[in-house]
């Protein structure tokens, strides 16, 4: 009987493997939904290493229009930050800003293919709603690397892809 | 050609004909090497895509065909057939935008095979062609035959690209002589009798009244060719019109205007004047020659337009004073004979630097890699080229450090050697000047055009590639892929990524993927191997049944960035 029920659940558990969205084994947003023009606490979730391979770097991609990120400070992980001249300098509370984060880098960590962790920042979103924002990832391991940054052609979606990148849509603003 | 100029720099070095030798040797090998190391250039209107796609099967007639290329192009002879030939989209219904043709069917396309047949003028004047077929109904009535219907007009083309050739190499000819004598008239023939310098002013005003003719037949020529018109077309309005409403039109008024301003200026009398008009003329009619063919249109221009101006007025120097130095070693005592071939092998050795180096970096642009050099006819042109460059060169060797050194000295028997020797020169130039033409005709290794279609081109140069190619486009990004054989079992696959500009793309990795999705084989992994800049290879992949596979091809650009380019190959 014992024999029974383990194989039962050998076979439940590969079962609901093979049924489980391939999102799950993705780097992804937490949140893939937020008001337009919003303060967004972006939760990168990062869920295996590279072929069994521990995580040892996580670098994101700020899209183009996504204001004043700030990423969140990890133990055990050294942050910093790319700072990219913008096109067109914009307002920001009564100051022209100029430059801003592009690239969020969390590196010199160990993140074991066993564990899960997530990884966090800050950011202003722009304020047109329905828009759909990519955040590419590069996950970088002790040996190999992931690049979550495939996007969707029109009229397919993530599950098509093997890596692809995190991404946003953007809600109407919520009522002042 | 002759001594540079005093003895005593001569008994310095001991064995200066070897030197020479040497020296022509080294910079030919020089100039091979680096041919082949050198990013593509794409020269032609490519086709980007076609609506419906080559061998498509459709439910209902389409309500329009479109083809997209990757400039503006001008359609010369575009129709739309069925199985029996017929025509059945009138010239009216085509329509060119942009780099968009749009052809409007009036009525619904009954069930059948058809072919679209293209022959379309790009920026630089250059025919490209090509056809593909699409079925309406039922996938049995796949017109096998109708690929032949649609390379019918290509052949037309055989005698006007020959014409075409042939009226360059004579232009060239002439241009080289009356624009490069003018320079040797003024710069290397002082000191010699009046009547001499007349005589020579003579055949240079001949020459230009023949470059004259040929420029301004030229664009008719090419209009010919253009269209792919009957020969007897010449003596009909079309091929003019295409001809001179095309790159090749402003080129011959700007080359013929060059040449009228130049005999002018050799008809005045010495002074600034006639040394002002004879500098503008050759400018202009060397500088004409430049606004059209793959010159006009390959980037970067920065490099391009300067190295060929050099190029040519180099070449023109070298090339254009053989005729006059052989008039003068014919009527002059050998002493001034000698003094003036001293005066020319001066300024030679200038000319020739420029020319090599010119030579060198337009090669660099236009010719792909090593086996683009080789395994091309562009390349084997090329080759035939330097090779001759470089007999030219040691002819010119024997000439300045033995002949002349003899003259000087009073060997009479040198006189008729330099002339015997001089005479060999102008044949390696003509032979030169013709494979130039040719090769100003064949498209560069990286500019065929695509989908593995019937082209113009082709049908000059029909080891140029056997197999199947086409390009896939996506963000900015061309990508040209060619299978050879084509057929099923082991297939060499050879990848060139560009900008649509024809700059390389150098991707910091690069997968390729191969599948079926049709009968069911799921995408096949491989990394190909660089082998140039944006440039891959699969020595052998095994496309293990025919039918249409679907190459995907993803390029990583930077970290964050995969450009993704999908085409589809026919295999039979």
């Amino acid at each position: 009987m014992n024999a029974f029920r383990s194989l039962a659940a050998v076979l439940a558990a590969s079962l609901s493997g093979a049924a489980v969205p391939a999102a799950l084994a993705h780097v992804t947003l937490e949140q893939t939904q937020a008001p337009a023009g919003s303060f967004y606490k972006a939760v990168l979730r990062v869920g295996h290493g590279c072929d069994g391979s521990p995580t040892v770097r996580i670098r994101v991609r700020i899209p183009e229009g996504v204001r004043q990120a700030k990423p969140m400070p990890k133990p055990g992980w050294e942050l910093s930050t790319v700072v990219e001249k913008l096109p067109e300098p914009y307002d920001w509370y009564g100051t022209a800003i100029t430059e801003d984060v592009r690239e969020i880098v969390w590196s010199g960590g160990n993140l074991p293919d066993a564990f899960y962790d997530e990884f966090v920042f800050r950011a202003k979103l722009p304020e047109q709603d329905g828009l759909v924002l990519s955040f590419p990832v590069v996950q970088e391991c002790a040996q190999g690397v992931h690049r979550w940054i495939e996007i969707p052609e029109p009229g397919k979606t993530a599950d098509d892809y093997e890596e692809p990148a995190p991404q946003l849509t953007l809600t109407p603003q919520e009522a002042e | 050609m002759s001594g540079r100029g005093g003895r005593r720099r001569l008994d310095r070095r001991p064995a200066p004909a070897a030197a020479m030798v040497w020296t022509a040797l080294v910079l030919a090998l020089a100039t091979l090497a680096t041919a082949g190391f050198a990013p593509a250039a794409r020269a032609h209107a490519v086709l980007l895509e076609t609506v419906p796609t080559d061998g498509a099967i459709l439910a209902d007639s389409p309500d329009e065909i479109l083809l997209r290329f990757n400039e503006p192009v001008r359609p010369i002879a575009v129709q739309v057939l069925d199985r029996s030939g017929r025509t059945v989209a009138a010239p009216e219904h085509i329509h060119a935008a942009d780099g968009t043709l749009r052809i409007a069917l009036p009525a619904p396309l009954p069930d059948g095979g058809y072919v679209v047949s293209y022959r379309v003028a790009s920026a630089d004047a250059h025919p490209v062609a090509g056809a593909f077929l699409f079925t309406v109904g039922s996938a049995g009535q796949t017109p096998a035959d109708a690929r032949a219907i649609g390379e019918t007009p290509d052949r037309s083309g055989a005698g006007w690209w020959w014409a075409v050739a042939l009226i360059r190499v004579v232009r060239d000819a002439a241009l080289l002589a009356a624009a490069g004598g003018a320079m040797a008239l003024l710069f290397v023939a002082g000191g010699t009798d009046p009547s001499v310098r007349n005589r020579i002013r003579r055949g240079l005003l001949a020459a230009a009244g023949l470059g004259i003719g040929a420029a301004a037949v030229g664009p008719g020529l090419q209009g010919g060719l253009l269209a792919g018109l009957p020969a007897h077309a010449i003596l009909e309005p079309d091929p003019w019109r295409i001809g001179w409403t095309s790159s090749a039109g402003p080129s011959a008024v700007v080359t013929i205007a060059g040449l009228a301003l130049l005999a002018t200026g050799l008809r005045m009398r010495p002074g600034a004047v006639r040394l002002l008009a004879v500098a503008i003329g050759l400018t202009a009619a060397t500088g004409g020659l430049l606004l059209s063919g793959h010159a006009a249109a390959t980037d970067p221009r920065w490099l391009t337009a300067p190295a060929w101006a050099l190029h040519l007025l180099a070449a023109a120097f070298w090339a254009g004073a053989l005729w006059p130095l052989l008039v003068v070693l014919r009527a002059e005592q050998p002493a001034t004979a000698a003094r003036v071939l001293r005066r020319f092998s001066r300024l030679a050795v200038a000319a020739v630097g420029g020319l090599v180096t010119a030579g060198l970096a337009i090669a660099t642009v236009q010719t792909g890699t090593v086996t683009a050099l080789f395994g091309t006819g562009y390349g084997r042109l090329l080759l035939a080229k330097l090779g001759l460059v470089a007999g030219l060169l040691l002819i010119a060797a024997n000439n300045k450090w033995r002949l002349t050194p003899a003259l000087a000295a009073g060997d009479a028997g040198a006189a008729l050697q330099l002339r015997r020797a001089i005479r060999a020169e102008i044949g390696v130039v003509v032979a030169i000047l013709a494979v130039t033409a040719v090769l100003a005709q064949t498209p560069p290794p990286a500019a065929e055009d695509t989908g593995g279609h019937a082209s113009h081109h082709r049908s000059h140069d029909h080891e140029g590639v056997a197999g199947r190619a086409v390009t896939a486009r996506a963000d900015g990004i061309m990508a040209r892929l060619e299978v050879t054989p084509g057929t099923a079992g082991p297939n060499a696959v050879t990848i060139a990524l560009t900008t649509a500009d024809g700059d390389p793309v150098r991707p910091l990795e690069l997968s390729v993927a191969f599948s079926q999705p049709a009968i069911g084989i799921a995408p096949i992994k491989r990394a190909p191997a660089a082998v140039g800049p944006g440039r891959y290879r699969l020595e052998a992949f095994e496309f293990l049944v025919p039918g249409r596979w679907t190459v995907r091809v993803e390029a990583l650009i930077t970290d964050f960035e995969k450009a993704v380019l999908t085409a589809e190959v026919p295999i039979q």
